[in-house]
């Protein structure tokens, strides 16, 4: 039902377990991806790992390094267009990937035809990542309303990765106590949450915050 | 990729608005949707609207016509995987305007009626065992209230924790509960506030226009969705930034 067929997505982070689920849900659901990151062989497995007729491209990328990634952002546009979507799963702070996604919105603006930010974050121990997402998905909600570009943030809870796979077994069990839902998250149910704000049935949607994470957490 | 083909969904308050929008969405999915209202004529009306959807007869204040739809739903259709309750009522008017009866009857069937619709489907989704998903509906003035509207807010707020503290309880039955917040929704409800209130609700906007009932039905069946199957406990606003955060 969600259809993505025409649209270019740039998804930031597509190297990690996460950013690779969304970078290949996005494609599949018709959508053109840039998968970046600064990991060249895990963002090269993303783009190995699509199916056949979806279409992900691997880039090279830090978005600490902000010439350097003002560089491949020109070449993203010139080979897949302007983003209609721009997905941010590095995990990076705020200061840092601000600046990255902006890069994006001079094109996204001048265009006219509005578009979708997906920030991706973690639930965070104390649940201060998700005060810091609530910050800036709303400024740039806010800001960003008047061009029809909407904003939202997907809070990821505990999550089956090779990360916590690598963790003893004991703190997985603990997650898994303290989940309402007595499990960890799979990367395609963070990825289908985001999908959904990306798509034409989120329409309406702007400046929320969403929590993947089978109830460990019900803010506000 | 939202397939919902097969599945039992109840949606109270389907005969007009957001709740008629979403059973029509619902069915539109492959649900077979009972479509319950205190209108029986306009939930006949949506279910004239697509194919697998059934009208029944239901008031939220009225414990006995509750529970006779839902021995008429199970009989009917089984028990349903998919539970929606958006009937709501709204007053709008200075709060020291408003008497004990307006109180009760904001609360009543604002909150009183999500509790008990909810509760009277549960037993039959927890015996079949394979989960279920809860979704109610409140709304932005029962996240950050609203002048005029301060009952209905509270009832509102109510129904987000109430949601909430149901999704902890039910995790255990995989039955998974969240709550959608509208704003100013193009509906016969916005339509009856009064025309100052209205517009300055419209001026509220960051997206200077109101919501379609469809695009609140969009996230209420995105919560009913196999997608949304790690999220419990949860609050979504459509509402064009109205209001922002989680
Ligand atoms: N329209 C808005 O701007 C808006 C904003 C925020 C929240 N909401 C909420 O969304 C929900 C749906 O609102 P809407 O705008 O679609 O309203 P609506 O008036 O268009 O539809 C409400 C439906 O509920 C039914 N209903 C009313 N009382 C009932 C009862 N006692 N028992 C059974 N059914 C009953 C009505 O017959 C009607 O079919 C409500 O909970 C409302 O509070 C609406």
């Amino acid at each position: 039902m969600i259809d993505l067929t025409g649209r270019s997505a740039v998804v930031l982070g597509a190297g990690s377990v996460i950013g690779r689920a969304i970078a290949l849900t996005v494609a599949q659901l018709g959508a053109s991806v840039a998968a970046v990151d600064r990991d060249p062989l895990a963002v090269a497995r993303t783009a190995l790992l699509v199916e056949p007729p979806g279409d992900v491209r691997d880039y090279e990328a830090d978005v600490a390094d902000a010439a350097g990634f003002d560089v491949v952002r020109r070449e993203i546009e010139i080979e897949i267009g302007v983003p209609h979507i721009v997905v941010e799963v590095t995990g990076a702070a705020d200061a840092v990937t601000g600046p990255a996604v902006r890069a994006f919105l001079d094109g996204m603006v001048r265009r006219g035809r509005g578009g979708r930010i997906v920030l991706v974050r973690g639930v965070g121990a104390g649940h201060g990542d998700r005060d810091a997402a609530v910050g800036l998905t709303t400024s740039l909600a806010g800001e960003l309303a008047g061009d029809g570009i909407l904003v939202n943030c997907v809070c990821a809870g505990p999550t089956d990765t090779p990360l916590l796979a690598a963790q003893p077994r004991w703190v997985r069990q603990r997650l898994e106590r303290e989940i309402p839902l007595r499990r960890l998250a799979h990367p395609d149910e963070i990825a289908a949450a985001v999908a959904f704000f990306a798509s034409d049935r989120a329409s309406f949607v702007t400046g929320q915050v969403l929590s993947v994470s089978g109830g460990l957490t019900m803010a506000r | 990729m939202i397939d919902l083909t097969g599945r039992v969904a109840v949606v109270v308050g389907a005969g007009s608005g957001i709740g008629r929008a979403t059973a029509l969405r619902l069915a539109a999915l492959g649900a077979v949707v009972a479509a319950a209202d205190l209108d029986l004529d306009s939930a006949a009306e949506t279910a004239r609207g697509a194919d697998g959807v059934r009208p029944y007869f239901l008031d939220v204040t009225e414990q006995g016509t509750i529970d006779e739809a839902r021995d008429a739903v199970l009989r009917d259709l089984g028990a349903p995987r998919i539970v929606v309750n958006a009937a709501g009522w709204d007053s709008v008017g200075p709060f020291l305007d408003g008497d004990r009866a307006l109180w009760e009857k904001l609360v009543g069937l604002n909150l009183v009626g999500t509790i008990a619709v909810v509760r009277a489907f549960l037993d039959a989704m927890i015996e079949r065992g394979d989960g279920g998903r809860v979704v109610t509906v409140a709304s932005d003035a029962g996240r950050v209230g609203s002048t005029g509207e301060t009952v209905y807010a509270g009832a509102k707020g109510g129904i987000i924790a109430f949601s909430k503290s149901l999704a902890r309880e039910m995790a255990r039955h995989a039955i998974l509960v969240n709550c959608v917040c509208p704003g100013p929704t193009d509906t016969p409800l916005f339509a009856s506030l009064p025309e100052r209130t209205r517009l300055a609700l419209e001026r509220g906007i960051p997206l200077r226009r109101l919501a379609r009932p469809e695009e609140v039905a969009a996230a209420i069946a995105f919560f009913a969705s196999e997608e949304a199957s790690f999220i419990t406990g949860q609050v979504l606003s459509v509402s064009g930034g109205l209001t922002m955060h989680g």
